[in-house]
């Protein structure tokens, strides 16, 4: 074989063409073939034929040849590719190590930003994005009074008036409700050893039921655990199950001793059941709580306490909200404060709303100022980080000079560059879930920013509402700071003499 | 002269093709011509059959292509073994004269003698 002649190089200048030179082939082959018949005698015409007849189905070898070809093309040109990019790689890591200062800055800053947007973006995620985890989350319905500007005592209801709703309503297949006014931390467990503290929440008969939750081992509450002097009963929650008593499925059925921490009665409890991993009660009812366990709401032992049930129901099949707005609006009037002090008054309102839209109504608009302000920040780490890429590049610009001289092509400094930054990129975003993505966990259900009447944005009884800074609760669970402050101030407030309601439970342990 | 025209048996293709490259690179007209020379013309490899083959035995790597310019000053392109060409060429060649001389053995075989005629 002889080398091809200077100009047979330029053959393909733009690029490989695995048709052609497949053709070429069958060309050369073909005048090959002609020529020794020629030589043997044959006429030129003859030959030809006589040579595309020996050949057969010329246009099928064609074909293959070119369908193969391209195969091989598309495979050589992949592993140009990465070779290519393993190298920028290299390169790219090289460059990086000799520029520690900067590849440090770049990287902090940009782990900054994505950890700061990892963090309130998986609480948007939670609160406004995702359906609710119960079945048929479309029939839960948050029922509170109309009234917007009232506190918590006015989105609540007295025992007396959630029965009348119970056994006078005709569009909900069950209604229930949970004792709003617990704080943080309001049990003891005493088992053997250190007495540890608890949250338990009191929920009436049916919660569970009509939520859609169903026990993740043991039972949900019986009728008869929520009759006055009951034995008490206990449900865990999951992950107080698991981190208190290790997972031990023989813990149900036996009895602990829990005590309220502000009768200090101790009582022993039965563990009936633990609710399943999904189930957050914290999630839906106000977010950033951390329950560890639910003991019966006993109707008859807070008849006397004034409003303190906060309501949700599920609708019948086909019943619209609308519907069961007007039955709730000529039904709530006519309820009485208390049956046994008709003289207290009647006439409450009701406002139904989505359970899912009352949660991330509450928060929506103050999550959405935060993600803003997050995404801001993050376009500022953007702003700052294009800087001082360019302030490299300027500082590069003879080694971009001298490839160029080299005979690199405009594109190929354009990935070298590409690629350093997706290397800043990955190496930016990598610590953000692990530094600050994980502190999620450990803010949002840090106890001492529990306080579930908080979360309702106003505070039981005559207590003047504490003014809160539009995005207070969500920043709960972001800084746990604001919640101290948050402390101190309901602190103060306790000391005056509240209605019994909420206050037994929620005030003095903060 | 009877001259005898053989059907290749089937992958056998491959392993002349990779044969008649071991001597430098050559294009597909010549592997035709000498496969033809060497088998005394009773190969006749079909040109429908070896290019696919050709180009087959590249992408796996068992052959290069290149072009250049053929002895009558035609471009064309030359077909080189790769490492991995000769090791598989080494190869097959150890697997086929097991197969020819086991073939050979049982073809070349004569009539056993059967008992009574042992007696």
């Amino acid at each position: 074989m002889r080398q091809a002649p200077l100009w047979r190089r330029y053959d393909r200048l733009s690029g490989s063409d695995p048709a052609a030179d497949v053709k070429d082939e069958l060309r050369f082959h073909l005048e090959s073939k002609v020529d020794d018949l020629v030589a043997k005698g044959w006429r030129p015409k003859d030959a030809r034929q006589e040579a595309e007849r020996q050949f057969g189905d010329i246009l099928a070898v064609q074909r293959m040849g070119e369908r193969i070809g391209e195969h091989m093309d598309r495979r050589r040109h992949l592993t140009d590719y990465w070779a290519d990019a393993l190298q920028d790689l290299r390169f790219t890591l090289r460059t990086l190590r000799l520029d520690t200062g900067f590849a440090v800055v770049a990287i902090l800053i940009l782990a900054l930003g994505i950890g700061a947007n990892i963090t309130v973006f998986s609480v948007v995620n939670t609160i406004l994005l995702r359906p609710l985890q119960f079945p048929n989350p479309q029939q839960l319905v948050r029922i509170v009074e109309k009234d917007a500007k009232s506190n918590e005592s006015g989105k609540t209801y007295t025992a007396d008036a959630t029965q009348d709703f119970q056994q006078q309503n005709r569009s909900f297949q069950s209604v229930s409700g949970y004792f709003a006014f617990t704080g943080p931390n309001n049990f003891k467990l005493s088992g053997n050893g250190q007495p540890m503290p608890a949250t338990g929440m009191l929920v009436a008969e049916g919660f569970f039921e009509t939520l859609g939750v169903a026990p993740a081992a043991g039972r949900l509450f019986r009728h008869e655990e929520f009759i006055h002097h009951a034995q008490t009963a206990a449900l865990l929650s999951y992950p107080y199950w698991k981190s208190q008593f290790k997972g031990d499925r023989n813990i149900i059925g036996q009895t602990v001793d829990l005590s309220d921490k502000v009768d200090l009665n101790n009582k022993s409890v039965v563990v009936v059941g633990v609710l399943p991993e999904t189930f957050d009660f914290g999630a839906v009812f106000s977010p950033g709580a951390k329950v560890d366990l639910f003991v019966p709401y006993i109707m008859d032992d807070f008849r006397g306490d004034g409003n303190d049930l906060a309501l949700v129901g599920r609708l019948k099949p086909g019943i619209s909200i609308a519907q069961a707005q007007n039955e709730a609006d000529t039904l709530f009037p006519q309820f009485y404060f208390e049956h046994k002090h008709p003289e207290y008054g009647k006439g409450y309102t009701g406002k139904l709303t989505d359970l899912k839209q009352y949660v991330s109504g509450k928060l929506g608009r103050s999550l959405i100022v935060l993600w803003c302000a997050v995404c801001l920040i993050l376009l500022i780490v953007c702003v700052n980080l294009s800087n001082l890429l360019l302030a490299r590049a300027a500082a590069r610009n003879r080694e971009f000079a001298m490839r160029c001289a080299l005979g690199a092509r405009r594109s190929r400094i354009l990935r070298q560059l590409l690629t350093e930054s997706l290397v800043l990129a990955i190496s930016g975003a990598s610590p953000g879930p692990f530094s600050l993505g994980l502190s999620i966990r450990a803010r949002s259900h840090s106890r001492c920013s529990t306080w579930y009447a908080s979360t309702e944005q106003s505070w039981p009884g005559r207590w003047s509402s504490p003014s809160q800074p539009p995005f207070s609760s969500a920043s709960h669970q972001l800084f746990a700071c604001r919640a101290k402050t948050y402390r101190s101030l309901s602190k103060t407030e306790a000391t005056e003499p509240a209605r019994a309601a909420g206050m037994t439970a929620s005030v003095p342990y903060s | 002269m009877e001259q005898t025209r053989l059907e290749l048996v089937r992958g056998t293709l491959d392993i002349l093709i990779l044969k008649s490259l071991i001597w430098g690179p050559l294009h597909g007209y010549a592997i035709t011509g000498l496969i033809r020379r060497h088998s005394e013309d009773a190969l006749l490899v079909e040109e429908g059959t070896l290019y696919p083959a050709l180009w087959r035995l590249e992408s796996k790597g068992l052959l290069e292509a290149e072009w250049g310019l053929s002895e009558n000053n035609r471009k064309a392109k030359f077909y080189r073994l790769t490492t991995e060409g000769r090791r598989q060429l080494r190869q097959e060649v150890k697997i086929w004269e097991a197969y020819a001389a086991a073939v050979t053995k049982v073809l070349g075989a004569t009539r056993p003698r059967l008992p009574e005629e042992m007696v």
